[in-house]
């Protein structure tokens, strides 16, 4: 069951920001009430050992990704606020052309302990970047994490791997083949529980989701932040399994590569995606 | 953000009720090494000889997963692990048996100078569980391991899903960009993720690595570490909370799984008021008890983890530790027993 309360440890949220651009779709105030009522909830059903066992009150951590987000810098950092509030570290998921547009911002929230972690996407866009070694240096100051992904050459052209700022530190980064889709097919061997890829996911929309994998799959949603309470008890059989099993793929055929999702995610989102 | 205050009754909580907890278990199956590479914290090399009786260790994996403060991933690592290959092949597919979700090593590859035999091993390896391998590489290693070897590494791993991280370390004059410049460029999509440390000056490498090489205070000493904590079996069979330097403390095991079972030794760590202080309240909470004693750490520290083992792998800093905690220990007796003199007296007065 310790498996089953840490699926609540941490949370992936993907954030959107409205018509106006100055705001999220989904105001704060949604994922307040969201955050204390799935609380409540986990105090209910679980008793007060088993929480304790499970490291439920230290060392939890939030996900907030999306685009532009900082436009609606005010809403961003409510959000952020919810959750750093209640001693989750918070990672900040930004692509690197808009962290470079919006750095002070960015280095507000590490400096205010809001944000503890960033983490870069740096596609081709972003390599326009005139002096990352700048935007390198002032993100290391502030002693945040990081982690950066991208395209081996983007990672190249932004001097991911010289910069003596990023060698100083701890970091961790994601190297992908070049952008575009390769095929691949599934290996003869496999493993493929979930335990390591469960974390409650939830879209811009408000629909919760059991993993990554799933996201904006709507069939698979659990529930949406904007309901009046959490309803997460028809849930636990079904994340009991796909801790034990994982999920239910077939075995051959091709798969996209999508290289931020281990391969029976990506298998079992295709499947889910493409079946009635 | 928190209040001071708040910060403090955090932290008061956390060192009373919150149950120290492990995010797995790591076995170090010997201090051995057929590298002796300079940044080694263990100081690693071919003259050392301890290998981990297998049985016990066997044992430990299949008791340590019924504890419900242990995640269910197990860790292999050395001085070199592969260098006795059928034991590791043996504790993986004891891990995989006792139910462990993650099963991972580190290595320097040198088992991989053959492209074939080393597709043939990590599928050997992915039957018996293991689903994830960390690659040692940067400037030290390069003289005992080839490229090579590496890259093949590598390509076997992703060729039979195995994660790969490959581990870097650095100095100023030594980058990541110079480690990964010595492999096949066309390799380095197919790692799973590349972390990269600045290297500890501890043991060995501050006896080659000149001082000014290092980076230093980068902040750091503020966070606890409880949440990064791995239930760690040394060569020599001694337990202790982590794998980061605390292993290398022999002058504070916390056990021996020779002598007792790994359920007890952790039983009994959990009620250590010397490692709850430490990973609760970092190892900067020492500091004050040091030097009220005249012992002053001076040098600047990059982290906690080079804190704690600055600390630590000195018996005198531990023995003064030692007796603060026995002196607090008995003062609060003491005052129990005051406590339980004064009632019993107002007691007897108010019967009289």
């Amino acid at each position: 069951m310790n498996q089953v309360i840490n699926l609540f440890r941490n949370f992936n949220i993907f954030l959107e920001t409205d018509n106006t651009g100055k705001h999220l779709l989904v105001p704060p105030e949604y994922y307040k009430h969201w955050f204390e009522s799935t609380a409540e909830w986990l105090q209910d059903t679980f008793d007060l050992e088993e929480l304790r066992q499970s490291s439920l009150f230290a060392g939890r951590e939030v996900i907030l990704s999306g685009i532009n987000l900082l436009d609606a810098y005010d809403d961003f950092k409510e959000i952020a606020k919810v959750f750093s509030d209640n001693n989750m570290a918070v990672t900040m998921q930004i692509e690197a052309i808009e962290l470079y547009n919006h750095l002070e911002k960015v280095l507000d929230l590490a400096k205010n302990h809001i944000i503890t972690a960033v983490c870069i996407s740096i596609h081709k866009e972003s390599t326009d970047i005139s002096s990352p070694e700048l935007m390198w240096e002032k993100l290391t100051e502030t002693a945040v994490s990081l982690i950066i992904t991208g395209a081996v050459n983007n990672l190249k052209t932004l001097s991911v791997f010289s910069s003596p700022s990023l060698n100083s530190q701890d970091i961790r980064i994601c190297p992908y083949p070049e952008e575009g889709e390769t095929y691949e097919t599934l290996p003869e061997n496999t493993a493929c529980n979930c335990v390591e890829h469960l974390i409650i996911s939830i879209g811009a929309d408000g629909f919760i989701y059991p993993c990554l994998g799933l996201i904006n799959i709507e069939k698979c949603a659990i529930g949406n932040i904007t309901d009046d309470k959490a309803f997460y008890d028809s849930f636990i059989p079904f994340a009991s399994k796909m801790i034990e099993q994982g999920p239910d793929i077939s075995s051959s055929g091709p798969v996209a590569n999508n290289s931020e999702l281990a391969w029976f995610c990506r298998r079992h989102r295709y499947e889910v995606s493409h079946n009635e | 953000m928190n209040t001071l205050l708040e910060n403090d009754i955090i932290k008061a909580k956390l060192l009373h009720d919150m149950p120290i907890t492990f995010n797995g278990l790591v076995i170090e199956n010997t201090n051995k090494c057929n590298a002796r590479c300079a940044i080694c914290y263990q100081s690693a090399g071919s003259e050392n000889n301890n290998h981990i009786d297998i049985n016990k260790a066997k044992k430990c994996i299949e008791e340590a997963i019924t504890l419900d403060t242990l995640n269910p991933r197990f860790h292999l690592a050395g001085g070199e692990a592969f260098l006795y290959m059928d034991d590791c092949i043996d504790l993986f597919s004891t891990a995989k048996k006792a139910g462990y979700k993650t099963i991972s090593a580190t290595t320097n590859a040198f088992w991989c100078t053959d492209k074939e035999k080393a597709k043939n091993f990590c599928n050997i390896l992915k039957d018996n569980g293991m689903t994830y391998i960390e690659i040692s590489w940067d400037n030290w290693h390069k003289d005992f391991i080839k490229p090579k070897a590496i890259e093949n590494c590598i390509m076997a791993c992703y060729e039979n899903e195995i994660t790969t991280n490959l581990r870097i370390l650095t100095t100023k004059s030594h980058s990541m960009e110079e480690a990964l410049n010595r492999l096949d460029e066309k390799v380095i999509p197919y790692i799973g993720q590349i972390t990269s440390s600045p290297v500890f000056a501890v043991g060995r490498a501050t006896e080659v690595i000149p001082g000014e090489d290092f980076y230093l205070q980068r902040g750091g000493l503020g966070t606890p570490c409880y949440s990064s904590l791995n239930l760690t079996i040394n060569a020599h069979g001694e337990v202790y909370p982590c794998c980061a330097g605390f292993d290398q403390c022999r002058d504070y095991s916390l056990g021996s799984i020779y002598d007792e079972s790994i359920i007890d030794i952790v039983k009994r760590t959990n009620n250590d008021p010397i490692i709850r202080r430490l990973v609760f309240l970092t190892p900067s909470a020492f500091l004050p008890i040091l030097k009220e004693k005249g012992v002053a750490i001076e040098e600047k520290c990059y982290n906690n983890c080079q804190l704690c083992s600055r600390i630590f792998s000195k018996k005198e800093n531990i023995d003064i530790i030692k007796e603060h905690f026995e002196k607090r220990k008995q003062e609060a007796f003491l005052r129990f027993i005051e406590k339980l003199e004064a009632q019993l007296k107002t007691k007897k007065e108010e019967s009289r």
